[in-house]
């Protein structure tokens, strides 16, 4: 479609506008609220809604104030149509349209309406037209075109498709429609699920209905049966009843025979206790006679054997005090063995105190010798008191003193006289006399006086010092001397021999202690004393006591000797007795076991005696009161009697066993039981033939068959629905799918030329190595530039308005050849900087080569990169 | 003597292949077979009436259809007797002994309920013996047990009524109901009985050679492998005679047929011969197709039978034996000129279509939406529900 002219009169701000289009682009400026969005909004308008329509945006129109008509008319070109179209809006609404060719016509009203669209919508896809129509105050940015029928009609050209029939939305929406006619688009389920419900309740009817109707010819069939039954038991019960009468007059003559049979049972029974009776009385007297005869011999026996037992006795006792004789005998023979054994003992601890006395006697001599020297060495230590302390104390005093004296010495002034001739003199009023070449030497620790008759007087007086030298002196010496005085010596030296003469005295005592106490062993003196004194006493007593006429033994030796063999030859006694003593004992128990035996025997042969004695007297008095004859006679005649009567019985039981009684009474009762079951069934049949007689009575005219057949029709005309709408339904969504998947296939393969489209104008704005990637649906997903790919929704806004653009030119240029429809780009590229808007018109011009482009401005500048263009300005 | 022998007026049957108005129209056929019977006897002065058996299809129908039935029944104007057969058998579940019955049943209305002749009220020296079913199930030869009981009776016509399959046209010999031939015709032939009116097929057809033995068949068509029905028999028996004509009772047709479609020329012919049948609304068809034919062909079948079948009482492919195979040609595709996508898609549902019949369903729908009509076949493509039958 190419826009030729288009017409405003009185649309909002516009009191009138022409304007003339270009065949490529054509620019038209104006400043704001001249109208240029009311030219895009009035042809929208004027191809869309019809000029009686009160739609809220159609009375937008009306300019403020104004009570007049708002009027759009334009001039187009569609395929072989040349028209002019014209609507009046609101106030004196109307349509003409005037078509010039091929064929002129002119109509009005709605019927013009109708023939616009019709001829528009024959040429154009009305959805692209929207979608390339882009409207001032309306976002910009990627836009679907994949429901544009136009678009896909260039896109299969351009993809090289064997050209579209113009039918192929059509179809595809028909396709769809019939898809949605058995599913649901959304989810794909089946919209005749009431059909299969309908064929599934119709299911459940017939089965129901088919149950019943079974039910009721089982209610027949059986009722045929429970009929068929009581007619036969009915004709079966007499003939029962005539076996059961016979079966029963047999048993009654059986039952008389068992009558008679018990009473004579009953008869023979005291006579068998009668016969018993008599038999057990002339059994019990032979039996006692027996048993006297018994005892007899028996007491015969133990008589005879108490005469050997008495002979046993007597034999025993003589036996038993022999051996008492020989005890006493060997007794005295002990006692002399015992008397023996006593001496040599005695001899024995005779001879042992005797040594022992001697000895005890040696030790008290040795030990008393020692004793003396004791004593001694005792009286020695009593002497001296210096102790070995005293005597260390006295050596350190008198050193004490030596170093007093010489230290007083030393310090002294010495004097020294030498005389060199013989000389008299005194010293402190003492004369000296010295020879010749003799020395006098004095310390002068005291003021000394020499005088020398005569001659001189020389007194010398010591230093001061020399007086506290000599204090210290004397207070040794008088310590030395207090402690000589303590110990009782006289010396330092003669300290010294006392203290060693005390050491070797103690030394001394120390040793004979010693030895005495080894001589002693442990003992002491006195109970050495004592025991020396009891051995003598013992041994005096053993020899005084000893038959003198017996040697003593010789030695300890020989006395232990003797007393050994005492001891044995007691011991070999001793047992030799005691075995003596054990057969004494064993012959004595013999004899009393005898004595015991004999006893018990005699008193057995009593006790018989008497019972038999007793015995005889019952017997004699029994056969006194009844002889023995007359029992045995008793018995014969009772025997007669009960065999007599036992052959009666025999008799009776013999006629009972040939009537058979078991199975007679057997086939009583099977026959009495076979008709009691008869009569038993013969009820229940017939209960339950009222019960279905009753229950078939209720079916009758139910028009249960009826209901049968109309549910059976039913269910085969709703499985006919059914399966009629399943095999349309999946007809339809098989072709449906086919188509969907051909169309996404060949969209697929749309998706190349629209890009290349888009990039080759896009490389105008963007640059060389532009690129985008555009989704199944033709909507851009991302774009690529100096080698970095963006996302669509992250470009700016100006990026995206101008890719939207791009997008919308690309799609008419392919377009284009099968007629296409105008691109109005109204006030567009606001958001553009000024190098962005040259490359814009570079792209747009290009676009205009193959499609009609309108571009609305209001900023004239905006545009001024478009080169081939038609300039108009309102 | 003149008596009309029919039977097997299965009174409450439906058939399942007629939808709900069909059937209506059916089931009334079949009261209103009772009054032309009824008309007949009077138009040929018949005597009396013998139904030999199944008057009615089962013994639970509803209390509607039976009155009705017995309304119909009682005007006719000659005594009717009425034999209990297989389907309506003298149970304990039996309609002739139900309250409505016996409230509703004229006099001239007479039940068979047991073997014993039965003299016809009005005519002298005339009996009717019947053998009554008595369960769905008879354990002896129903007729061989009457005639055994029948007691000579020297001078009295005797007209035996029966039901079930003589043992000559029986497939199943062994059946214990199965009547023996030879024991009918040797009463016949020894004069015990003058006349066997048999019921049970649906067809008229006369048994043996003697003349005096025959089925009436149904006066109503039941099914499609009936040879002769919509028929009574009006039998006149005077002295040695007898005389056979046969009535016509019913209009009703059903029809089963095969067709062989493999051109336009074929089409044309059935399309004729559909339109020459009279009576569609009482006529029940089945057609089974083969051969093979191209889309527009099909539609053209499918447009056909969409028009005329809602004139027939029943008009349906018959499945079981219709082996038609859709084969798309050349002349199809030029006639939807598809491109693109659609093109596409065409083509690939061709190539499934050999072993998928969805695939030939699809293509028949992409045809038809795709604008491609037989011509003169224009409904076709606005249609939804017979495409697919």
């Amino acid at each position: 479609m190419k826009l030729l002219t288009l017409t405003l009169e009185n649309w909002r701000g516009v009191s009138a506008s022409h304007i003339e289009f270009d065949g490529g682009v054509t620019l038209i400026e104006g400043p704001n609220e001249v109208g240029k969005s009311s030219l895009v909004e009035a042809l929208r308008m004027l191809f869309r809604e019809k000029s009686g329509s009160k739609k809220k945006e159609v009375q937008a129109v009306q300019p403020v104030g104004e009570d007049v008509g708002s009027s759009v008319a334009a001039e187009v070109r569609c395929g072989d149509y040349h028209f002019e179209y014209r609507k009046t809006y609101n106030r004196k609404h109307g349509t003409e349209l005037r078509i010039l060719a091929p064929r002129a016509e002119q109509l009005a009203g709605d019927d013009a309406h109708n023939r616009a669209w019709e001829i528009l919508s024959g040429h154009m896809d009305m959805a692209l037209w929207d979608a390339l129509l882009v409207e001032q105050g309306k976002e910009i940015g990627g836009v679907r075109l994949a429901d544009s029928d136009g678009l896909a009609r260039a896109l299969d050209n351009a993809a090289g498709g064997a050209g579209v029939s113009g039918e192929e939305s059509a179809l595809f929406d028909a396709v769809q429609a019939e898809y949605e006619r058995y599913f649901t688009l959304k989810s794909g389920k089946p919209r005749y699920t009431d059909a299969q419900q309908r064929v599934e309740q119709h299911q459940e009817r017939v089965q129901k209905l088919q149950a019943t109707l079974r039910d009721l010819d089982d209610d027949l069939r059986r009722l045929e049966n429970v009929s068929g039954e009581i007619a036969r038991l009915q004709r079966a019960v007499p003939e029962l009843t005539a076996a059961q009468e016979q079966h029963a007059q047999r048993w009654a003559a059986i039952d008389g025979l068992q009558s008679r049979l018990a009473a004579k049972e009953h008869d023979a029974k005291p006579l068998q206790d009668l016969l018993h009776n008599a038999r057990n009385q002339w059994q019990l007297r032979q039996q006692a006679a027996a048993d006297i005869a018994h005892r007899e011999q028996q007491l015969q026996q133990q008589q005879g054997a108490l005469q050997p037992l008495a002979e046993q006795v007597a034999q025993l006792e003589r036996t038993v005090q022999a051996a008492e004789a020989t005890q006493r005998e060997l007794q005295i023979q002990r006692r002399a063995l015992q008397q023996a054994l006593q001496q040599a003992r005695r001899d024995a601890d005779y001879l042992q105190d005797a040594a022992e006395l001697k000895r005890v006697e040696q030790l008290l001599e040795k030990v008393n010798a020692q004793r003396g020297e004791l004593l001694a060495a005792r009286e020695t230590l009593a002497g001296i008191h210096i102790t070995r302390a005293g005597r260390k104390a006295i050596q350190a005093a008198a050193g004490a003193l030596d170093v007093a004296t010489r230290t007083r010495d030393n310090a002294a002034t010495r004097l020294t006289i030498e005389a060199q001739q013989a000389l008299d003199w005194q010293l402190d009023g003492e004369p000296v006399a010295l020879r010749a070449g003799e020395t006098l030497e004095r310390q002068v620790a005291a003021a000394l006086q020499l005088e020398i008759p005569e001659l001189a007087r020389i007194r010398i007086a010591p230093a001061a010092s020399a007086g506290e030298l000599l204090a210290e002196v004397e207070a040794r010496q008088q310590e030395l001397d207090t402690l000589l005085a303590r110990f009782q010596v006289g010396s330092v030296e003669q300290a010294i021999t006392l203290d060693e003469r005390r050491v070797d005295a103690e030394q001394a005592v120390n040793t004979l202690r010693e030895r005495i106490e080894d001589m002693l062993q442990g003992a002491d003196e006195a109970s050495l004393q004592a025991d020396c004194t009891r051995l003598q006493q013992a041994c005096a007593a053993a020899l005084q006591q000893r038959d003198p006429s017996q040697p003593l033994p010789a030695s300890a030796h020989e006395a232990k000797q003797q007393l050994e063999t005492a001891g044995e030859a007691l011991d070999a006694f001793e047992s030799e007795l005691d075995q003596e003593n054990g057969r004494l004992e064993e012959q004595r128990a013999e004899l009393t076991r005898a004595q015991a035996s004999l006893h018990q025997a005699s008193i057995e042969v009593n006790a018989l005696t008497s019972v038999l004695e007793e015995k005889r007297n019952s017997l004699a008095q029994a056969v006194e009161a009844e002889p023995d004859a007359a029992l045995e006679q008793a018995v014969t005649a009772r025997e007669q009697q009960f065999a007599a009567i036992t052959e009666e019985l025999e008799q009776l039981r013999a006629e009972l066993q040939a009537a058979d009684p078991g199975i007679v009474k057997l086939q009583l009762d099977n026959a009495s039981h076979a008709l009691r079951r008869a009569e038993r069934d013969i009820i229940d049949q017939q209960q339950e033939q009222a019960v279905l007689k009753s229950r078939l009575d209720r079916a009758q005219a139910n028009g249960l068959f009826e209901e049968l057949e109309a549910a059976e029709q039913a269910q085969a005309e709703a499985e006919d629905t059914l399966a009629a709408t399943e095999r349309r339904g999946a007809a339809a969504k098989l072709l449906w799918e086919t188509l969907n998947e051909h169309r996404d296939a060949s969209r697929q393969a749309y998706v190349r030329p629209l890009r290349e489209g888009i990039q080759n104008l896009g490389k105008i704005v963007f640059g060389s190595d532009f690129d985008i990637a555009l989704a199944e649906d033709w909507t851009i997903l991302s774009v690529t530039r100096s080698g970095r790919t963006v996302p669509f929704d992250s470009l700016s806004v100006g990026a995206k308005e101008q890719l939207g653009i791009l997008t919308r030119l690309a799609a008419a240029r392919i377009v284009a050849d099968e007629g296409g429809v105008p691109v109005i780009i109204d006030d567009a590229l606001g958001f553009s900087d000024p190098s962005r808007l040259q490359s814009m018109g570079a792209a747009i011009a290009a676009a205009g080569r193959d499609a009609q482009v309108v571009v609305l401005t209001c900023t004239s500048g905006r545009f001024m990169y478009l080169g081939e263009v038609g300039v108009r300005r309102l | 003597m003149k008596f009309i022998h029919t039977s097997d007026w299965q009174i409450g049957m439906t058939r399942a292949f007629l939808s709900q108005e069909a059937a209506a129209r059916y089931s009334q056929a079949r009261i209103d077979a009772i009054r032309a019977l009824g008309q007949l006897a009077e138009e040929h002065e018949a005597g009396f009436m013998v139904v030999a058996g199944d008057v009615f299809e089962s013994n639970q129908l509803s209390a509607q259809t039976l009155s009705r039935a017995l309304d119909a029944l009682n005007s006719v104007p000659v005594p009717v007797f009425l034999l209990p057969g297989n389907h309506d058998p003298l149970d304990a579940s039996t309609l002739f002994r139900s309250k409505a019955f016996r409230e509703q049943a004229r006099s001239h209305i007479i039940v068979v309920e047991n073997s014993e002749p039965m003299p016809v009220p009005g005519l002298a020296n005339v009996e009717v013996v019947g053998a009554p079913w008595f369960s769905k199930r008879p354990g002896v030869d129903l007729c061989a047990q009457a005639l055994k009981a029948l007691e000579p009776a020297p001078g009295v016509t005797r007209i035996l009524l029966g039901h079930g399959q003589v043992d000559s046209l029986s497939p199943d010999h062994s059946q214990p109901g199965v009547i023996s031939q030879a024991l009918l015709e040797q009463a016949l032939a020894e004069g015990r009985v003058q006349y066997v009116a048999l019921g049970d097929r649906h067809s008229l057809t006369k048994v043996g050679s003697s003349g005096r033995l025959c089925y009436s068949g149904t006066p109503l068509v039941t099914d499609f492998d009936e040879v002769a029905p919509n028929q009574a028999l009006l039998v006149e028996l005077d002295n040695e005679a007898c005389r056979l004509t046969s009535l016509t009772t019913g209009f009703w047709e059903f029809q089963a047929l095969q067709r062989d479609i493999d051109g336009p020329e074929d089409l044309a012919t059935f399309a004729q011969g559909l339109d020459a049948v009279r009576g569609k609304e009482c006529t029940v068809l089945k057609v089974g197709f083969t051969g093979s034919v191209n889309l527009a062909l099909a539609a053209q079948l499918d447009a056909l039978l969409e028009t005329q079948s809602p004139l027939f009482a029943s008009l349906k492919r018959r499945e079981r034996t219709t082996d038609l195979a859709v084969i798309p040609d050349a002349l199809d595709d030029n006639a939807i000129a598809l491109s693109g996508y659609a093109d596409a898609t065409w083509k690939a549902l061709l190539a499934r279509a050999a072993s998928d019949d969805t695939a030939t369903d699809a293509l028949r729908l992409m045809y038809r939406l795709a604008g491609g009509t037989a011509s003169g076949a224009k409904g076709a493509a606005d249609k939804g529900r017979s495409d697919g039958a």
